[in-house]
């Protein structure tokens, strides 16, 4: 693997030259806890901080999207699509929420592929940063404690004041030839670096699952009937704020706004959540979830099991942020510990 | 991901009502066509979403023959905003409509076999996609029964195609309500009182459902009662949906969407599905 070294002053060079040229969002300070949000100063940037209240998935897809606009037009209406590809660098990804964009695009790839969020999408730089867990991050219980691939250039704090950076793509080689011209060359020293970062990093992990994750969607699976869903289901107060803080959580709702003489208009989509009470209502008022234990065990199911066996990995990231904005202290870690405990000897 | 495309997904392409009907006091029935000519080109059981902007989007059955081409028929429940607006709408009005979308009724599988539709209320509409193709190219299947039952006879939709479909040979449609009024002579009771009525080849039939969520608990035990394989019985679930592309989230039952992987299952898969029926 090629590896690199720049100081923190060689990347507050990059990152001011990259201003000139894109878009750049980073997570910044925001009352008790930081937000990925648009910056033009890089010294306000704090690309190692964990646990942003929203994870980055927010820039490529963002909480109101307008997908088309509309007028009147001869008795009917013209619509037109809204693209947008503002060429744009998400600085300070963590390898959690890598996972997370990578669980999104499955979602929005495939037979049909969506215009809206792929040209954001591909128009978004990923400039990844290594962390340290808090007490709430289980990501090496699911796999994404480092990241492989998802990043065009990859940054690891393994010395104060410096960083290892590694190239994920074309585009990161071509970023790093141009932007960061204050790196070096590293070599088997850098690479030790990152290893040793990555077992401090596991070592500094608290919560963890049991049971090996690909093991979870059978104990999911044979889990349906279990009493878990209904003891933390009749906590659950259906906010939606675990919809809303996860990295891999995709749902929307559709809705038109009007200007007010009524000639134009757009469409939007907006976040939705699979925990608020009427997700699942259809026209005529039936709800084929109404009761906060089973919204529950659809939103861990989809993490575990369901989009597990669709598209091949888990879409629980490790991130945390569900555990950290529960009101009611309903946890990933605990439910999946409690299920697996369930089923010992059951399930291989 | 895929290669670019050339449009949203989320882009309808307009189309105007050429008609509508009000055969009942809840619902309509309109004739829509694009304004390009281009045909919808549905199979029997899918869905289009349809926009009325500034209103919004919904999922809508289509009710005609995929033989048609011209056209294509929706029949909409006036049940909340959109298909409130929708009621009010006449012929020359402009809709968007996307799709075609979501699985069909298998009719090249059922081709030579008997063929038992059963439809609940407005399950009729979807299920007519279905009754029409077949009974288009009646000699290509055997004994075709044709079961509907409805709250009151006031709801009985496609009473026209019903007594049609009725004198055609080998064909048998019998329809029961929940409640009768002065008209009404038929039978009474739920729609499984009216298997006591027919003789099914459990052997050689294949099933199409279409109707609330309590009726595919109650139809299907009978079927399963009487032999019929799983693998043979098909059912339209309805969900909320947003998009009808497999994004929004909305009407994902366990692994599957009902946008794209229905609304029509095959019992036999659905019954691995613990959130289905």
């Amino acid at each position: 693997m090629e590896l690199y070294t720049i100081t923190e002053e060689g990347l507050a060079a990059a990152m001011t030259a990259l201003m000139a040229d894109y878009k750049v969002v980073a997570p910044v300070e925001k009352g008790p806890s930081h937000v990925f949000d648009e910056i033009t100063d890089w010294s306000l940037a704090r690309p190692l901080a964990v646990g942003t209240t929203l994870p980055p998935k927010k820039t490529v897809f963002p909480q109101r999207e307008v997908l088309l606009k509309f007028r009147a037009e001869g008795g009917g209406f013209e619509a037109e699509e809204v693209i947008d590809d503002t060429p744009t660098v998400m600085a300070g990804v963590h390898p959690c929420d890598i996972a997370g964009l990578r669980c999104i695009d499955h979602t929005f790839g495939g037979r049909y592929y969506d215009r809206n969020y792929g040209a954001r999408r591909r128009s978004t730089i990923v400039l990844g940063f290594d962390c340290m867990p808090d007490d709430y991050c289980f990501c090496a219980s699911v796999g994404a404690l480092s990241a492989e691939k998802g990043y065009d250039l990859f940054l690891t704090s393994t010395r104060p004041g410096g960083y290892v950076m590694r190239i994920g793509t074309k585009r990161g080689e071509e970023l790093l030839a141009r932007y960061f011209t204050a790196a070096s060359s590293g070599g088997v020293y850098e690479e030790s670096a990152i290893e040793d970062f990555e077992l401090r990093k596991r070592d500094a992990m608290k919560a963890a699952i049991d049971v090996p994750v690909e093991h979870l969607p059978a104990i999911y699976q044979a889990s349906m009937d279990s009493q878990v869903w209904r003891k933390w289901g009749d906590l659950c107060l259906s906010c939606g704020s675990c919809n809303l803080v996860c990295p891999t959580c995709y749902c929307f709702d559709v809705q038109d706004r009007v200007s007010l003489n009524g000639a134009e208009g757009t469409r939007s989509r907006v976040w939705d959540g699979c925990m608020l009470f009427d997700f699942a209502t259809v026209a005529g008022g039936h709800n084929f979830r109404p009761t906060p234990w089973q919204r529950l065990l659809h939103r861990h199911n989809r993490k575990f099991n369901y989009q597990y066996d669709r598209y091949g990995e888990p879409h629980c990231t490790g991130c945390g942020r569900c555990g950290r904005a529960c009101l009611v202290r309903i946890n990933m870690v605990t439910i999946a510990n409690e299920l697996a405990a369930e089923r010992r000897g059951e399930v291989a | 991901m895929a290669a670019a495309v050339a449009q949203s997904l989320y882009l309808p392409e307009s189309a105007r009502i050429l008609s509508v009907e009000h055969p009942t006091e809840l619902e309509k029935v309109y004739k829509i066509a694009f304004d390009s000519g281009r045909p919808l080109g549905h199979g029997p059981g899918q869905f289009a979403q349809v926009s009325v902007f500034g209103i919004g989007e919904a999922p809508i059955s289509i009710s005609s023959s995929p033989n048609t081409r011209e056209h294509f028929e929706m029949t909409v429940r006036r049940v909340g905003m959109l298909t409130g607006i929708l009621h009010g709408m006449e012929p020359g009005a402009s809709l968007g409509v996307r799709g075609p979308f979501g699985t069909t009724f298998p009719i090249d599988e059922m081709r030579d076999h008997d063929v038992l539709m059963v439809a609940g209320g407005i399950g009729l509409p979807p299920l007519r996609s279905l009754i029409l193709p077949v009974m288009e190219d009646r000699g290509s299947f055997g004994k075709v029964t044709i079961m509907l039952g409805c709250k009151t006879p006031k709801e009985i939709l496609f009473s026209a195609d019903l007594a049609a479909w009725a004198g055609v040979p080998n064909t048998t449609v019998l329809t029961t309500v929940d409640r009768a009024d002065e008209t009404w002579t038929g039978n009474v009771g739920v729609v499984t009182t009216l298997f006591q009525k027919v003789e099914l080849d459990p052997r050689n039939t294949y099933v199409a459902i279409v109707g609330p969520p309590v009726m595919y608990k109650f139809v299907i035990m009978e079927l399963l009662t009487r032999s019929v394989p799983g693998e043979r019985i098909f059912m339209s679930l309805e969900r909320r949906m947003k998009c009808g592309v497999g994004k929004c989230g909305h009407c994902q039952i366990n692994q599957v969407c009902v946008c794209l992987d229905g609304p029509v299952f095959r019992y036999s898969e659905a019954r691995k599905l613990t959130e289905a029926i």
